[in-house]
């Protein structure tokens, strides 16, 4: 069209547009001036104006979106039983109608046969299917069940079934149908309380007389021993009649569970229509622990610990909760966030979001969900007789005018007399308004003393940054102001506004490489200037200023790390190494990079981290790290400039672990550590005064938080000390399976061995080379499992605390050995004992004792040989002693000077001949092979590759695997023995792979990767 | 395992806005993920008046597909107009893909239910409005883009403005009159020539 006449058009359509739909046509047929075309195309448009109004008002997503909602609602589960079910005879039962179906199974209305009853049926779907991989079944292959499975899962529901109790849902009977499983029960009329709840808070009678009910259940059945582990709405039916029902009483453990995600996002609506498929691929029943649904799952439940009746109770706090408050207790996006909120954080009080909410009610919430279980309710029965007494309180025939619900509690807590306070029916007016007042206040009062909850106890939490554990943080510090954190990960430094979130990334210089760590250190006082670290691979580290205000980057010094600008800005302290180096020395230099001078150098088998300035700039404090026998005692110490006048501040408990501190304005020492148990690693901060002059303790250590499941790191505090910023940072093992092709070198892309949110690492492959053997946290305290390549759940083998460090396994495969460490606080000269396993499981025995925290390793069938390698940092020489596993210590066979420091990765040869050992410190990897067995040593170098995680011998003897770290994720290579490397896998998370250990046939690789995510917090309120 | 990075997101919208179409490939499957989201969330609904945000919707979709504060482009404009094209891309090629939203044909004409439109809107069948777009584009180019950031793009009339450089006055008058042009050629009554 002509570009002219269209905007004739245009103008004219507009023109119409803007007058009353009456006057239009007259308007048009006037000033189209006999342009009869030009006023029939203006009429046809404006005749779809109306319609036009609403029209493609939602995005194209949605509407896209909407349709395919629609189609998989339509499409439904394919591979059910199908309609045809209707009808059939099973076992005793005639299938009447379907019911409905869902992530729990499919239910049909049956009749009983026998005793002419209507009953539910539920097929259970793939019971046993946590036993079968659910990747290797071909599709459309029938189910395998596992007899085990099903004998265990028939057990537990037999279990359930002798609950007999008005607000449990009677199982009557279990079966099984073409070699699946069912359940007969009491048919019940009604919903469940999922609709009820999603539409918004109950009214406190209507709460408390469900609530009742279920701790009237919950307490029945915990005392028959029976634990539910998935309470939530979805499984609490109100049936027309009257009473609530727990459904699925116990089944929980022995349900395949789908992935949380599934579970959250897919809701009930989906879990009913979509393919059974979609559940089977999550994280199945684990043995001992057991996920419930993400947003009610319990703390102890989302760490994989092992459950009890407690876990209940918080699951129904968490009910409690949301029917009070009208919305989720740990609401969150991803099931990563609900698990966040559900360790780390307190709800939003319900009485924020419902005012008419009485505080006992509250009280109970709170009580329930406490995270720590040893001081939640103890007892269904607990909470059953506060419940039933508040509702007797609250009850509107027994308590006056029902303003303030328990005015004798609430006047007593503000010091008005109760009598005063209770408002009065039937006086005079002068009095009803003098009470009307007095009950104002007290309710003011209420507010006003329960808006800060504990104030002096409770931390206010902010999460500031957002990283994925692709582009977890490195570093981080906030601003002195307090008005920015800058903070470091693989794309560079960024500031972030804390206020506005907004923010912008520093480019880093360009000398800088891009395969180099670039990380914030510190802030200089005015906010405006950076302490930035450059470290390149190989050690080549710098120290640059970064100012905000748009000048480049300036080099201050090379060949060092900062720690910390002093609270003047004129000094710096800073390390003559990289920070990542074991350091023993603190240096300060001036601002500009002049004059650096060393401060403090502490002895051989010390190290130092984490150094601060005192707030007057007169001493600096550090975390020193005193290694003896392979052990390490962490204490903060301060010294002053001259390294002279040092002090203890603090000694670390032999059970923690320092991670890092900050000195506030006011002289207290804020500190994190990490409480060493076998389960978690839990970094909580505490605090301690101190005399800033001397550096001095004043006080006691106070514990300020109640965190779990994070290290933290990065402590930094704003000038005035109200502010602090810290890192939590989580590392998550996983074991990978890849498939090995062209000889080894290559892989085919690797799954997922283990599935579930603990901590799994592999040590070794059973000689058979079917099944990889893993330490995790699973159940909760640490244990041995084994999982075949082709099982999606793993058997436990051995249990606790002497596991914790991992296991090898003997050359003819049939012991596992593992070396079992002092308890933390005994004799210094307790010896470590190296124990021998039955590979099957079994009672430790006795291999051999060492002085010594000692690796070890052994070859493989048909060599014999063991080694021990006294590797400690406080010796000159390392040794290599042979052992065997039944008859104990042999002959020393090596001893190495140290000339270069030896690594943590080391490994024997398969035939015994060689023991490689990497270098560390070097710009590309090193490895040392020395031979056992006569010959010479051997070095290589994998050109190209830094910072080795992982050594592990192909099964031929030919050639190593090799993990190498970097900013931008793990590598894992097959490195031939004269150092030519090739990429085996390359891993983006940011933890990285850490090795690939190969099964004995070369058919497999078993990878870890540790998925480490890190994101940066600020606290107030301390 | 292999999940794209905020940065490959960015490298991939960028090359897709340079003309490689190869692109697309690989943003196809993230769009669909969203895509997939969304609908779960429509399934998951439950009380009807609880209905979701559209804008701030679309905004985390596209949060989700890239930091939008990451970016190095001067020109925040220039990926919004890229996303809209893409969405416009990737969505018409899903419903072409879909028998209930193909016009013509041997499938019949399936509209949306009813029940699960969020709002007073007329159902929409994709590919046809994509075509007729296509025609609008001819006759006023500036119109068209206008349905595309604000259709498929989700843009606000402010931020359409901001990527035209016009006012948002000029983006509300272009935005009504494209609407009512498009719902006539859907309605085939179309009468222009080009």
């Amino acid at each position: 069209m002509d570009p002219e006449r269209w905007k004739q058009i245009k103008e004219m359509y507009h023109a119409a547009v803007s007058r009353e739909e009456s006057q239009r046509a007259a308007f048009l047929k006037e000033a189209c001036g006999g342009d009869e075309a030009l006023r029939l195309e203006v009429e046809s448009l404006l005749a779809h104006e109306k319609q036009a109004e609403g029209y493609l008002e939602a995005p194209a997503i949605e509407v896209a979106a909407q349709a395919l909602a629609k189609e998989k609602a339509e499409s439904g589960p394919p591979s059910e039983p199908a309609p045809s079910m209707v009808g059939k005879v099973i076992s005793h039962y005639r299938i009447v109608e379907k019911l409905g179906g869902g992530g729990m199974g499919v239910v049909y209305k049956a009749e009983d046969t026998r005793l002419g009853r209507s009953v539910a049926l539920k097929f259970l779907p793939d019971v046993g299917a946590g036993l079968v991989p659910a990747q290797g079944r071909p599709q459309g292959a029938p189910l395998q069940i596992d007899p085990d499975a099903l004998e265990r899962f028939k057990r537990e529901a037999r279990a359930a079934s002798a609950l007999n109790h008005p607000n449990i849902c009677t199982i009557h009977d279990i079966g099984e149908f073409e070699g699946q499983p069912f359940i007969a029960m009491e048919l019940l009329e009604g919903q469940t309380l999922k609709p009820r709840i999603a539409k918004g808070r109950f009214k406190t009678e209507e709460l408390l007389e469900l609530a009742i009910q279920i701790a009237d259940a919950l307490d029945a059945a915990h005392a028959k021993g029976i634990i539910h582990r998935d309470i939530k709405p979805a499984n609490i039916f109100i049936t027309r009649r009257g009473p609530a029902k727990i459904l699925d009483f116990g089944l929980a453990k022995l349900m395949p569970v789908p992935a949380v995600s599934e579970r959250r996002y897919g809701d009930e609506n989906l879990a009913a229509t979509a393919p059974p498929k979609a559940h089977r691929e999550g994280p199945l029943t684990i043995s001992g622990s057991v996920m419930g649904t993400a947003p009610y799952m319990s703390p102890e439940q989302a760490r994989g610990e092992e459950t009890d009746a407690r876990t209940d109770l918080f699951s129904f706090g968490v009910l409690l909760y949301e029917m009070a408050a009208g919305q989720e207790a740990f609401p969150g996006d991803t099931p990563a966030l609900v698990f966040d909120a559900i360790l780390n954080r307190d709800p939003i009080p319900p009485f924020h979001l419902n005012p008419d909410i009485p505080p006992k009610l509250e009280e109970i919430i709170h009580k329930a969900l406490e995270k720590d279980r040893g001081l939640r309710y103890q007892h269904a029965s607990e909470m059953r007789t506060d419940l039933k007494r508040l509702k007797r309180d609250t009850d509107p025939s027994r308590v006056g005018a029902g303003l303030v619900p328990a005015p004798s509690a609430v006047a007593a807590a503000t010091g008005v007399g109760a009598g005063s306070a209770r408002p009065r029916e039937g006086r005079a007016l002068p009095y009803l308004l003098a009470g009307a007042a007095v009950a104002a206040l007290v309710v003011l009062a209420w507010f006003l003393l329960r808006l800060p909850p504990k104030a002096s106890a409770v931390l206010a939490e902010k999460r500031l940054t957002f990283n994925s554990s692709e582009n977890a943080v490195q570093r981080d510090a906030i601003s002195p102001d307090g008005k920015y954190l800058a903070y470091s990960d693989p794309a560079g430094i960024h500031v972030k506004q804390v206020s506005t979130g907004e923010e912008r990334l520093i480019p880093r210089p360009a000398a800088v490489p891009a395969g180099a760590y670039w990380d914030i250190a510190s802030w200089f006082p005015d906010s405006t200037q950076l302490l930035a670290d450059a470290d390149e691979p190989g050690g080549n580290t710098s120290m640059w200023a970064v100012s905000m205000l748009g000048q480049s980057p300036r080099e201050l010094l090379e060949g060092a790390s900062g720690f910390e600008v002093s609270p003047d800005g004129t000094h710096i302290a800073l390390s003559p190494r990289g920070a990542s180096d074991n350091v023993r020395e603190i240096w300060v230099m001036g601002s500009q990079g002049d004059d650096p001078q060393k401060v403090l150098a502490l002895g051989e088998n010390e190290s130092l981290h984490s150094v601060h300035w005192s707030p007057d700039g007169q001493r600096l404090a550090y975390i020193r790290e005193q290694s003896t026998r392979g052990k390490y005692q962490g204490s903060i110490e301060a010294c002053d400039l001259n390294g002279m006048n040092r002090t203890v501040v603090l000694s670390a408990d032999p059970d923690r672990l320092l991670e890092d501190f900050c000195w506030l304005a006011d002289g207290r020492i804020v500190y994190s550590q990490q409480e060493k148990s076998a389960t978690s690693r839990d970094g909580n901060l505490w605090q301690i005064g101190t005399d800033t002059h001397t550096g001095a303790p004043t006080g006691k250590p106070k514990r300020m938080t109640q965190w779990a499941g994070s290290y933290l790191q990065g402590l930094s505090a704003t000038a005035d000390g109200k502010r602090l910023a810290l890192r939590k940072t989580t590392f998550q093992g996983q074991v990978y399976l890849g498939e090995l092709a062209a000889g080894g070198a290559r892989m085919n892309p690797p799954r997922r061995l283990t599935n579930d949110e603990a901590e799994d690492v592999p040590w070794a492959w059973t000689a058979d080379s079917k099944s990889v053997l893993f330490t995790s946290n699973r159940t909760g305290p640490m244990g041995i499992f084994k999982q075949g390549t082709d099982r999606v759940t793993a058997e436990p083998v051995i249990t606790g605390p002497q596991v914790d460090n991992g296991v090898r396994l003997s050359a003819d495969g049939a012991w596992m050995l593992n070396l079992e460490v002092p308890k933390p606080g005994s004799d210094p000269s307790t010896p470590f004992r190296l124990m021998r396993i039955p590979v099957s499981g079994g009672m430790p025995q006795f291999v051999l004792e060492t002085r010594n925290e000692d690796e070890f390793e052994c070859a493989r069938a048909p060599a014999t040989l063991c080694v021990l390698l006294d590797a400690r940092e406080d010796q000159k020489q390392l040794t290599i002693t042979a052992f065997d596993p039944l008859k104990g210590r042999g002959r020393l066979l090596r001893t190495v000077e140290k000339d270069h420091t030896a690594g943590v990765c080391y490994g024997l040869s398969p035939d015994g001949s060689t023991f490689a050992i990497s270098i560390d410190g070097e710009a590309e990897i090193h490895i040392r092979l020395l031979a056992l067995s006569g010959g010479s040593d051997r070095e290589i170098t994998v050109k190209g590759w830094p910072n080795i995680t992982g050594l592990d011998w192909s099964p031929d003897g030919k050639a190593l695997y090799c993990g190498s770290v970097s900013p931008q994720g793990g590598t894992l290579l097959y490195v031939d023995l004269k150092g030519n490397a090739q990429v085996v896998w390359r891993c983006k998370a940011a933890g990285g792979l850490v090795y690939g250990l190969p099964s004995p046939d070369g058919r497999y690789l078993a990878i870890l990767v540790e998925d480490l995510n890190s994101n940066v917090w600020m606290v107030e309120g301390f | 395992m292999t999940a794209l990075s905020s940065h490959d997101i960015t490298q991939l919208l960028r090359a897709w806005g340079s003309g490689d179409e190869g692109a697309v490939e690989k943003l196809t499957p993230l769009v669909y993920k969203e895509l997939h989201r969304l609908a779960h969330r429509y399934m998951a609904r439950e009380a009807p008046g609880h209905t979701l945000q559209t804008t701030a919707l679309i905004h985390e979709v596209y949060l989700r597909l890239v930091n939008v504060r990451d970016l190095n482009w001067q020109d925040r404009a220039h990926f919004f107009a890229v996303c809209a094209r893409l969405m416009r891309h990737i969505l018409t090629d899903f419903a072409r893909s879909r028998r209930y939203l193909k016009r013509g044909g041997d499938a019949p004409h399936v509209v949306l239910d009813e029940a699960l439109v969020v709002s007073r809107q007329l159902p929409t069948d994709l590919v046809a409005l994509d075509d007729a777009l296509k025609g609008l584009a001819k006759v006023d180019p500036r119109a068209s883009q206008v349905v595309e950031l604000r259709f498929f793009g989700g843009l606000s009339v402010e931020e359409a403005a901001e990527v035209l450089k016009i006012s948002p006055e000029t983006v509300t008058r272009d935005w009504r009159m494209a609407k009512a042009w498009l719902l006539r050629e859907l309605s085939g009554e179309a009468q222009h020539g080009s």
